[in-house]
């Protein structure tokens, strides 16, 4: 048996691709879950402003006023500039600047994309790892089910902040700090996908008990097809759709999460400043009247959050069949 | 029953569960462990080209006989020997590969047994790719078309998922799949239990049909008389495990002998024997996991005597080639007693 003739997946350039292409995208927009979609304003608002962030995240150096990255168009007399609409304000500065004369709005565009990045990247890992758990898990039950749940139950008790702090202070121990500041993205990356995982892998194991049961699952093991191969072919299709759902609240989650750890001071730098670090400097002008540092760009955490909390809600009753 | 040259010959197969509690609730309530006696000693052979079919009520463990022989499970005793090669003594997957591909099996549920998320060309593709019986994609393809056309499906079909077929649809999509690696035997589970009636009757013609065109054997499960009787060549009888009789199906239809397969028979509703004097047996099925001493069916059965709860019966065989497992017919006593019940219940 040759594992690459067994894909179910033709040759790239077959005809049957595209035609099943095709029907594919037509499905989809003929399907429920479109249908669903376009029913629902508040979705598509949700939908909408997301990806208006996601695209201005991803383009930032050409969305952005200016590039908060280069020192040199910093310029300390544009310090503490309020919003262009407040007696003071200039129009070039629209959201203000902050202490050292960066543009507020820039640093949010710029700051949203190291959010959605590190929020990404985490959900990403996270539902990667907890998948493979879960289905490794269900599928083979006995005492590989045994460690993994016990294990998921042991991290379900620390909260991510716990296992963020624990991790940079073993981080810390061991890097220089310049290589701590390097890191550091990737430390949170791997904290918030620590404390993600559980929830993927218990999902996944739950819908893995109930299909490997199911006649076909059987009937692939009497072709004699390998238990990884049904597994991935077979079980893993089944099992994404709660996979997503949990996908898209969790990213919230990990957004929250990673503004929460750099407004503590033990996220990214400020040198490359995260929305959750823009609030923390912000947040020590608050008091002395400079409160557009810290209001702007909690503003923007908040829309984003709530805008992919609410695409996650709907995709979460839009998938369920029972809510059909 | 004994036959020459068998396509499944199974010897003493027996598959214990276990069910006990957990360990701790098993120390604090001092219980012992229990097992679960699914298939109890089980011995039956099959001739090629030939259907044998496995009745019982529900729980008398035919289901696992299945799987039993088709690997799904691990025999706790006996052995499965298909077609001369012991199964159990096959560990390497290669060898194992090779024997795979001669049987396959049919599931009860078409609703299940069909993967939702694959196209039906996928399905049936499936087991020609893993036992690379084709691997140019145009030969997959015509052989896919072949197999759907085998059971009256069209080659375009192969393009809809499993959900835009109904019931016997999907078990003929089943079929298909299952003879795409070109087996020569099948084991069905209950195929026809999940379907309508008048589905029940294309799906047993069609298998018939196949099995005379290709010379396929089964073993066939069911609960269903008049689906066996359609299909069945030989018929075995299974209560709590053990196989009470087992013998040429023609036969144990018209002359039952167990106490236990009279009364399935009699069970039949049957307009032509209506009014006919039944043999009265009631009760429920005893639970498998602590049965009855001796013989497992003696609480319901009217001919028990005290020899029947103290030792379970051995295998008797009668003319044409029927073996029985009850002590009444070893004894004798069974043509006699049974006249006995028939007068007294007329009279009453």
């Amino acid at each position: 048996m040759q594992p690459t003739r067994t894909s179910p997946d033709m040759p790239a350039s077959s005809p049957r691709m595209w035609r099943r292409f095709y029907e594919n995208t037509k499905g989809f927009f003929d399907g429920d879950v479109f249908y669903s979609f376009s029913r629902s304003p508040l979705t598509i608002l949700a939908f909408v402003i997301t990806m208006a962030m996601f695209f201005a995240a991803i383009f930032a150096p050409w969305v952005a006023p200016y590039d908060t990255y280069d020192l040199r168009s910093l310029n300390l007399m544009d310090a503490y500039k309020p919003p262009a609409w407040s007696p003071g304000g200039e129009a070039e500065y629209l959201l203000g600047t902050d202490d050292q004369g960066r543009d507020v709005l820039s640093a949010i565009i710029f700051g949203l994309r190291i959010s959605l990045l590190v929020g990404f990247s985490g959900v990403i890992l996270a539902a990667l790892v907890g998948t493979i758990m879960g289905l490794l898990s269900g599928y083979f039950g006995g005492w590989i089910d045994a460690v993994i749940m016990r294990i998921a139950d042991v991290q379900l008790t620390f909260p991510a902040i716990l296992i963020a702090l624990m991790i940079d202070g073993i981080a810390s121990t061991m890097m220089s700090s310049q290589a701590r500041a390097d890191f550091k993205i990737y430390v949170i990356i791997l904290a918030i996908a620590a404390s993600l995982w559980v929830n993927f892998a218990r999902t996944v194991r739950g819908s893995t008990l109930v299909e490997k049961n199911k006649e076909y699952v059987q009937a692939a093991k009497v072709i004699g097809i390998h238990p990884l191969l049904i597994m991935i072919r077979h079980v893993l299709p089944n099992v994404m759709g709660p996979v997503l759902v949990i996908a898209t609240l969790s990213l919230a989650v990990a957004i929250l999460t990673e503004a929460t750890l750099s407004f503590l001071g033990v996220g990214v730098p400020p040198t490359n400043p995260s929305l959750g670090t823009l609030i923390r400097i912000g947040n020590d002008f608050l008091f002395s009247g400079e409160w557009w540092m810290s209001i702007f760009p909690g503003v923007m955490l908040v829309i984003l959050v709530l805008a992919v909390n609410l695409l996650g809600d709907w995709l979460r009753d839009a998938l369920n069949p029972k809510l059909r | 029953m004994t036959i020459e040259k068998p396509i499944l010959e199974v010897e003493d197969l027996s598959k214990y569960f276990d069910v006990s509690a957990p360990l701790l609730r098993r120390l604090v309530r001092r219980e012992g462990r229990a097992t679960l006696r699914a298939v109890d000693r089980v011995k039956f052979s099959i001739p090629k080209g030939k259907t044998l079919s496995l009745v019982g009520e529900s729980g008398c463990g035919k289901s696992t006989v299945a799987r039993l022989v088709v690997g799904l499970y691990e025999p706790t005793t006996g052995k499965v020997v298909f077609d001369g090669h012991d199964m159990a003594a096959k560990h390497s997957r290669k060898e194992m590969a090779g024997l795979r591909r001669r049987f396959q099996m049919i599931f009860q549920d078409p609703f299940a047994s069909l993967n939702p998320r694959w196209r039906v060309y996928d399905i049936i593709a499936e087991p020609i790719r893993a036992h690379g019986i084709a691997r140019d994609e145009r030969e997959i393809s015509r052989r896919v078309a072949q197999n759907l056309e085998r059971v009256k499906l069209s080659a375009r079909d192969g393009e809809k998922f499993p959900h835009e077929f109904s019931g016997g649809q999907r078990q003929r999509i089943s079929i298909a799949r299952a003879l795409a690696s070109e087996p020569e035997f099948l084991v069905c589970d209950e195929p026809t239990s999940a379907l309508d009636v008048s589905v029940q009757a294309q799906i047993l013609n069609l298998m018939k049909d196949l099995q005379r065109e290709l010379g396929l054997s089964y073993l066939f499960i069911s609960h269903d008389l008049a689906v066996v009787y359609h299909i069945a060549d030989y018929l075995g009888v299974m209560y709590l495990g053990r196989l009470v009789e087992v013998g040429p199906a023609r036969e144990i239809f018209k002359n039952p002998q167990h106490p236990y397969t009279r009364m399935l028979l009699d069970a039949i509703p049957d307009l032509e024997m209506t009014g006919r004097k039944r043999i009265p047996v009631g009760g429920e099925v005893p639970s498998p996991i602590s049965p009855p001493s001796g013989c497992h069916f003696h609480p319901r059965c009217p001919f028990a005597n005290e020899r029947c709860q103290r030792e379970a019966p051995g295998v008797t065989t009668l003319s044409g080639e029927i073996d029985v497992r009850c002590h009444a017919v070893e004894e004798g006593r069974l043509a006699g007693e049974v006249e006995k019940l028939r007068m007294q219940s007329s009279a009453a």
